[in-house]
């Protein structure tokens, strides 16, 4: 807001402001801004729909045309038009929807609806056999992906749906990152709650324990966990979930001394609230915000967490298909089969990356020093 | 809920001050609502004890205004808070007496007393930005305490809070339910916390420095109304704050504090007519006049209140004092009573008798009082 207002009242200074983009059109008009606006957003257009269409063919060719040509030359042609297409739609939907508009974050959130919508009904679509090895004996092993047969994404060496696998594998991430997620928020926030209402005693000894829960080394705590308990996805969400207690006690801990020196906590015990109604409804709807717009960035660092242990061989186990098991099942074939492990692999990527400027907005939005109250 | 009507004033032990029959007609108004006797509240701190409140007593009548006035860490804030129980996480449990008709809260066990917070006293905050809730509705904010203390149900707690809103001058009350705090204005605030207040029909309403964090012209208009629901309600209110003109206008009697104990008292007409204590003058003296030439210098009181982890022995004001003598310095004067209808003060000299005008002139002639405070000749009493 502050930044646009000497710009309106200054139009001087304004080519400058707008940007590297419109410099070549500052000689022309400089001090008319309304008049550069439509030449402005028809340079995007004519620059963005080509570089889009340009890209999106450079991805159809190498995911359907080439279905001969070798996989790495493949991958860097999708890789190269996924580029090119970010770059062109950025572009025109900056001309459409004005120039604040955040591609990037509505990707994001279109790419984990995609997703969740997916690994929710996975059962629904129509997927080859992906878990079960008796059943892909006739299949070819090893298939390249051709995005119009019936292994979109191709075959892994024992047959077994690219495809499905990863879908169903998505469903593993979700359900352990965010369960994981939630549980270790309910009860962090519930202690963190209790500990920064209370304070004293109880506050020293969650202190105590959360800082010695967090000198310890995360992967080492979670492999004598993951050992003690039998891998499967309810232990590894346990696991994860405990994982992440002592930093939201503290989060919530800190956000909630912030609220409970206010007066509206003194009111209302003064209006005879006891504790327990005054953590409930005074200061809980006031931290719930902050801390949850960070379980969104929590999640993708659990899935990222959950991947890694699949990867070990310590978390969810074969035949259940998930991101980390499939890696570490193509991994000694990555030199003549690199998108067995790309697949998966960019999954994992866009699904952390999607969460993390998902979660990056959310926090903006909900930040408690952004809000005025 | 349930015992709830224990609470009422049905068994309310006669006092000593000889109400013949309180049972009979509890309203008659003779016994006080509120009597304070000696309270004490200390706080731990880093560098020792805080003697916040260091043995205050006053009493409350039924439907009468206390303000209560003095300068910042005078211990203003920490006895009404003691009062009511508030007191901060580190503070001594308060010792001394908090008899509120007549029943003594200090011996009540908590869930007990917590049935009097809301329904028998109520109090209203100094910062209305803070004291409400920042992501509650300003309707939940007033139903809530109505339901719990009163049961009320949902739907009348709600009609009713419309009509305290209209009580308290709030235009489009209904609108208003459904807004958050940061969509109304300070003044606005303010009146919803006294809605809120108000909501439970208290009987004692403490109001910490309801308008200090407002603007001018709406302070006045928040004194005006607090006094005209006190008057429709038949409310007893205590008034805090360090503007002696808001005592001046809206109390019936008042008590001065500084350094934790109380050093005048007296009805509020009385106190500004013959004012005894050297600080309450002082604090007098100290108020910009609208008929003096401007750029005067304002009276200002030299020095700073005394450290109170270890308060002097003596007087506690001695060394700010300008009628200081030795005897001030050594002797704590305790509160005494003067003839005229309970004025009471803390002053070995006091301001207006022949000892006060007799120490002063000793100082002057000697250019400092007992206490090394440098005189100058001009005499503001």
């Amino acid at each position: 807001m502050a930044v646009s207002e000497p710009t309106e009242t200054k139009p001087v200074v304004q080519p400058a402001t707008i940007g590297a983009d419109v410099a070549a059109g500052t000689a022309a008009g400089a001090s008319d801004i309304d008049a550069m606006l439509p030449r402005r957003r028809s340079r995007l257009l004519r620059f963005g729909v080509p570089t889009a269409v340009a890209g999106i063919a450079l991805v159809v060719l190498g995911a359907v045309v080439m279905t001969e040509g070798t996989t790495w030359v493949r991958l860097s042609m999708i890789g190269a038009g996924l580029l090119a297409a970010y770059i062109g739609i950025d572009r025109v939907a900056k001309a459409v929807f004005g120039a604040t508009f955040d591609t990037g974050l509505w990707m994001a959130a279109g790419w984990l609806a995609l997703i969740t919508l997916s690994a929710a009904f996975a059962d629904l679509l129509p997927l080859s056999e992906h878990e079960d090895v008796s059943k892909t004996l006739t299949v070819t092993p090893m298939l390249t992906p051709d995005l119009l047969s019936s292994h979109p994404l191709g075959t892994d060496s024992q047959g077994l749906d690219v495809l499905g696998g990863v879908i169903y594998g998505a469903r593993v991430s979700l359900v352990v990152g965010v369960g994981a997620t939630v549980l270790g928020m309910v009860l962090g926030a519930a202690i963190g709650l209790v500990a920064g209402y209370l304070r004293g005693i109880v506050d020293a000894a969650v202190g105590l324990v959360g800082d010695a829960m967090l000198a310890f080394p995360p992967l080492i705590l979670l492999l004598a966990m993951v050992a003690v308990l039998e891998p499967s996805i309810f232990n590894t969400t346990i696991a994860l979930a405990i994982l992440t207690v002592p930093t939201y006690i503290r989060l919530t801990r800190a956000n909630t001394l912030l609220f409970a020196q206010r007066e509206f906590v003194l009111a209302a015990k003064a209006l005879g609230a006891k504790n327990r109604r005054i953590i409930v409804r005074e200061l809980l709807p006031n931290v719930v915000l902050p801390v949850v717009s960070y379980g969104v960035i929590v999640v993708g660092a659990l899935v990222v967490a959950e991947a890694s242990l699949s990867f070990l061989g310590v978390g969810v186990q074969r035949p259940t298909p998930t991101w980390g098991n499939m890696i570490a099942a193509a991994q000694s074939r990555f030199e003549s089969d690199p998108h067995l492990v790309f697949i998966p692999g960019a999954c994992l990527f866009l699904t952390v990356y999607a969460l993390n400027r998902v979660g990056e907005s959310a926090r903006a939005v909900w930040d408690p020093r952004q809000r005025e109250l | 809920m349930s015992d709830s009507s224990t609470l009422r004033p049905t068994e309310s032990a006669p006092q000593e001050d000889g109400a013949p029959d309180a049972h009979v007609a509890p309203q008659q108004a003779s016994p006080a609502l509120l009597e304070v006797r000696d309270l004490h509240t200390h706080f731990k701190t880093p560098r020792g004890i805080l003697r916040a409140v260091d043995g205050v007593s006053f009493t409350l009548e039924q439907g009468a205004t206390l303000g209560i006035a003095g300068e910042s860490g005078s211990g203003k804030s920490a006895l009404v808070r003691s009062i009511m129980d508030l007191t901060a996480a580190n503070a001594i449990r308060p010792t001394g007496h908090v008899i509120f008709d007549g029943r003594d809260m200090t011996e009540m066990p908590r869930w007990e007393a917590r049935h009097f917070w809301g329904p028998q006293i109520a109090m209203v905050f100094q910062d209305p930005m803070t004291s409400l809730n920042p992501v509650k509705r300003v309707g939940a904010q007033l139903t809530e305490s109505m339901r719990h203390h009163l049961g009320l149900s949902r739907r009348d707690a709600r009609s009713r809070a419309i009509d305290l809103l209209h009580q308290v001058r709030i235009p489009e009350p209904k609108r208003r339910l459904d807004q958050y705090p940061h969509e109304l204005s300070g003044g606005m605030r303010q009146r919803v916390t006294i809605a809120i207040a108000l909501a439970c029909e208290p009987r004692l309403l403490i109001a910490d420095e309801p308008t200090t964090a407002l603007d001018v012209t709406v302070q006045k208009q928040i004194l005006e109304l607090l006094a005209s629901l006190q008057e429709a309600h038949h409310m007893a209110m205590i008034l805090i704050t360090h503007d002696l003109g808001v005592i001046a206008g809206y109390t019936d009697r008042t008590a001065v504090m500084y350094a934790g104990q109380v050093v005048e008292e007296a009805s509020t007409t009385t106190l500004f007519d013959e004012v005894r204590h050297p600080y309450t003058n002082a604090l007098l003296a100290s108020i910009p006049r609208v008929e003096e030439a401007s750029h005067v210098r304002l009276e200002a009181i030299s020095g700073r209140p005394p450290d109170m982890t270890a308060p002097p022995a003596a007087c506690r004001f001695a060394a700010r004092c300008r009628l200081a003598q030795d005897k001030c310095l050594t002797d704590a004067p305790t509160l005494v009573q003067d003839g005229s209808e309970g004025h009471r003060f803390r002053c070995f000299y006091p301001v207006g008798t022949g000892d006060g005008v007799n120490a002063l002139k000793k100082n002057l002639e000697r250019g400092s009082s007992a206490a090394g405070l440098p005189l100058k000749s001009k005499v503001t009493s």
